[in-house]
Formats: C-alpha cells, structure tokens, sequence
C-alpha cells in the first residue's frame, strides 16, 4: 500500500517536472484516475505478454468477422 | 403536407431526385427552421447562410443539366465542427483553434460533397471532443429540444440536438467513449459509432488515434444507413480506415428480427438502473420478442477491465495531442477539459502500451464468447433519466470524474473493443425525455444492428413524435 501511494506521489511529481501545473483537486482527481485504471490493467494482464502474437488490432477486428475474414 | 424540415432525409432526398422540390426550396426551408430554433438549442457553431444557398443553386442546376445524381443530392446536412474544409474555420468548440482554418478536406466531406450534400454550417461540440454531456464554456451548452433545461448528451452534441430540432436531416459527430451514441440516445434519434477502421479519420480531429471513430446521426435508420454508405469504406489517405466492402446497409433494412439473437447483459451495464428506464428497456426487449427475436439474459466479461483500459489509452493519446498547446495556451482550455488531460501525463510509456497490446486478446474474448450465440449485445444508453444541464456543470469539481463516469458508462467500453454500436430510439421517461438502448455486433455487423433497429422502428414509430419546439 505504502509503495502505491509513493508511486503516485512520484508520478504527480513527474507531472510538475513536465511543467504541467498541478492542483490539490487535480492530485484527487489524477490519484483516483490511476488507482483505478492500473488495477484494471494488472487484472487485463496477468502474467508476461512475451509470447503476445504480433497481430494488429485492425487484423483481429476482420478475423472476427461472422463467417470468417473479409 | 407537412413542412419540408420536418421530412425525413431520404423523403427530402426522393423530393428533390422527383423534382417535386428544389434543392433550393429545401435549403430555405432548412435555414428558416434554424434561424427560428438556434437561438432555444445553440445547435451551431456557425450557420453559412450564402455558401448552403450557392451549393443547393448549383445543386438545382446541375440537376437541370440532367446526369447522375448523388444519394444525397440537395440534401442540406451539418457536422460537428471538427471536420476539415480548405479555407474554411474549424473550432473543434475551442479557444485554441477558434480561428483555425485547414488546407484538407476531409475524406468523409468530400464523399458526402460528392454525394450531393449541401452544408449548412458547424454543429456546436463538447471543447475537442472531451466530454459527454455538452457542455461548453466557449461556445454555450447546447440544450435537449425536448427539454430546454435539460442536456443534448456529448461531445456530438450539436449533432444530436440539430436531427433531433429537425434543423438539418443528418449530421457527422465522433465517438472515443460515447459522443455519437449519448447525444443520439439522449436526443432521441439514431447514432452509430461503427467499428473501428469503418469510416476514414482524414481530415478530422483527432483525441485518441486508437479509439476514434467517425459515425451519422439520423433521425430514421434509413437516413442512418445512406449516411453510413457514403461515408464508409477504404482510405487511401487514411491507413487505418479498413479494406473492407461496404455493405449496402439500405438493402437490408426490411429483413426484420425474426430468427435473430439478442443478448442482453445483465451485469454491470445494468447497475444502478432506475425502474424507470428499466421499465422503458424491458418494454423494447419484449417488442423484439414480439418481434420474432429470441432474447436471453447473459453476464458480458471484461466489463472491470474495460474502463481503466480505456482510460489508460485515450488519456495518454488525448495528451500527447495537445503536450505543446497544454503548456503554451494552458489558460485557452475549459478547466474541465484540463483536468481530464493531465490524467494521460501520469501514466507511463509501459503501462500504455501495455493497455494497446492486450487489446486484440481481449476483444478476441469478448467477440467470442459474448457473440458466440447471438447476433447482437443490447445495452443501455443511460441507467437514469436525462439529467438537467445545471446539474452536469461539473466544470473540474470535485464530482467531475465521478458524473461524466457516470453518462458514459454503457457506451465507454465498445471504442475500446472496436465494435460498431448504434443507439436506438427507445421510448420516452414520465418527464418526457428520450430514452434509448444501444444495439452492439461483432466487427463490420453494422447491417446487422440497422435491420434490428429497422425491425423496432417500424414496430414503435418513436422516430414520428416531434419535439415540442414551435418555430
């Protein structure tokens, strides 16, 4: 928990280096925003993406296709 | 007879190919009736009053001429203001580019030109399509014709409330998270965000080059599907819009429900539902039963995932667009608009990519297990009635994140997926407003869900009933 947290106040930080201004609203905001979408992402990916197929999203779209690809 | 405005697009476009009316007639008629309602709905950025009445003389002449006409030859439309024209200006509903004027044209402008198309002006849109309920600082809100105080749904805003205010018969809007499918449903005409690579990007704004689609809003699923088919198709200038055949999606349109499979979720998408737009949805799922369509209940996956997903990308490219103008005109953006922003920033290039390259597998997934034994999804559009517009100036308050997560939960999770999702009319709430499910299919299934939405339409007529706006 506690390194969470010093990860989002190290991205915060980074925000301020990139001289985009930050307020107290913004760090809720932004805290929420990546707490929420990093536990979505480690539930979306579990485990190594090495043996991930080089296919493009385009590729899989027309695969998927009924009946085949078009 | 009724007024010219209040025809449908394919009547006006039949009218004019007839000769029963002129291009020009049309163009009047189309002006009249937004001059007398722009002023209730800011529908427009911008109204091009002699440039519309120059394009339907030419169209009338050329007509006169005799030779092949376009599908929409005379027929006056208006986009959001987001699609490039040479010379002409371009807001994208911002300060930032209020004077911006473009040296392309749009792939999409330029087949609807070729089709005849008269353009009338530019819809106003939530500031760079970031937004869903239609709110803008810059140019004004625009507001539901069906309720002045309540909202059109965004960033397609204009869009909805012009088909909807029958000031124009048709109209291009984007959709990264819902902008067609929320103004469509909330206003009460049909919005198809098609599957991803459906409709070239050139020439348009972008916000997230991943999840962008470009789509028609119509007040008839007929009008619907001639905008899709002039709009549709390969892009030599656009490298990611699919090489893929367009359907004839008009030619479908009378096959009806019966024999086809509708899956209903069960979860997530109806969390939180109000029995009254419960009552609604369940109402249009027995019409399909009705109809000939089997209907079954089922738990749709991914749905916790799909969210942050979508957020991991669309934030990380909404950012990298606007890096340079961010912290050199940071005063120019809405404050809403900047803090939606400045999320994509604390992401890293990892975990970006991260959410790009798990996102083949997961559509893989979904597509098979959600589509393996239907034809097609029904989801919500909104779970609760059209709220009010002061009760959505959210601005970059505290309860920001939290209400527009709110509008745009059901219809979030498809740009991420790539599958095409049309929003369709489903009925009224006690107070009035609009209410309307979405129709989602497996990848280019875009006939599939216009023939659905056909079936229903003929069934319920909602397409009929006016607003209650008097010019």
């Amino acid at each position: 928990m506690e390194s969470e947290k010093m990860c989002l106040q190290e991205r915060l930080a980074l925000l301020r280096m990139m001289g985009v201004p930050v307020s107290a609203a913004d760090e809720r905001r932004v805290g929420d925003s990546i707490a929420a979408s990093l536990q979505s992402l480690d539930k979306a990916v579990q485990g190594t993406l090495f043996d991930t197929e080089p296919q493009t999203f385009d590729v899989v779209l027309r695969r998927l296709v009924e009946g085949g690809q078009r | 007879m009724s007024q010219i405005a209040d025809w449908t697009l394919i009547e006006t476009a039949n009218a004019i190919a007839q000769r029963k009316v002129s291009a020009v007639d049309v163009t009047n008629a189309v002006l009249r009736r937004i001059d007398a309602r722009q002023s209730a709905l800011n529908a427009f950025i911008r109204v091009d009053e002699e440039g519309a009445r120059d394009a339907a003389k030419a169209a009338d002449a050329q007509q006169a001429e005799g030779g092949t006409l376009g599908p929409l030859h005379g027929v006056p439309l208006a986009h959001k203001d987001m699609f490039y024209r040479p010379g002409v200006p371009v807001t994208c509903g911002s300060a930032v580019r209020r004077d911006f004027r473009s040296t392309t044209l749009a792939t999409v402008l330029a087949r609807l030109d070729a089709a005849g198309a008269v353009t009338v002006g530019a819809l106003n849109m939530s500031e760079f399509a970031s937004g869903p309920t239609g709110h803008n600082v810059h140019f004004g809100p625009t507001h539901n014709p069906w309720n002045l105080a309540h909202i059109t749904g965004g960033s397609s805003s204009g869009s909805g409330t012009a088909v909807s205010a029958r000031m124009v018969y048709g109209s291009l809007g984007s959709d990264t998270g819902g902008s067609i499918r929320l103004p469509g449903g909330i206003c009460g005409v049909y919005g198809i965000k098609p599957t991803q690579g459906r409709v070239s990007r050139y020439g348009c704004m972008g916000l997230s080059f991943s999840l962008d689609n470009i789509g028609p809003l119509a007040r008839t699923v007929a009008d619907c599907a001639r905008l899709l088919i002039v709009v549709a198709g390969p892009d030599a200038d656009d490298p990611t819009a699919a090489p893929v055949p367009v359907d004839d999606y008009e030619a479908g349109l009378d096959g009806g429900a019966k024999g086809l499979r509708i899956a209903v979720a069960t979860n997530h998408y109806w969390d939180g539902m109000t029995p009254e737009i419960g009552d609604v949805l369940e109402t249009a799922l027995a019409t399909f039963g009705k109809l000939g369509a089997s209907v079954k209940r089922c738990v749709v996956p991914f749905h916790d995932e799909l969210r942050g997903l979508g957020n991991i990308v669309i934030s990380s490219e909404f950012c990298t667009l606007h890096d340079d103008w961010l912290h050199n005109q940071h005063d120019l953006y809405a404050p809403l608009v900047r803090a939606r922003m400045k999320q994509g920033f604390a992401f890293t290039a990892v975990e970006y990519l991260k959410a790009v390259q798990v996102r083949p597998r997961i559509t893989k997934a979904f597509v098979e297990e959600v589509f393996a034994d239907a034809d097609a999804l029904f989801l919500p559009v909104l779970r609760f009635p059209v709220p009010k517009i002061e009760d959505t100036d959210v601005r970059d308050g505290d309860t920001m994140n939290e209400v527009l997560g709110s509008l745009n939960h059901c219809t979030w999770p498809m740009n991420y997926l790539g599958l095409p999702g049309l929003s369709v009319p489903a009925g009224f709430s006690g107070s009035g407003l609009p209410v309307g499910f979405q129709l989602v299919g497996r990848p280019f299934a875009e006939a599939m869900l216009l023939r659905l939405a056909a079936a229903y339409e003929r069934e319920t007529g909602w397409p009929d009933r006016m607003p209650p706006l008097a010019d």
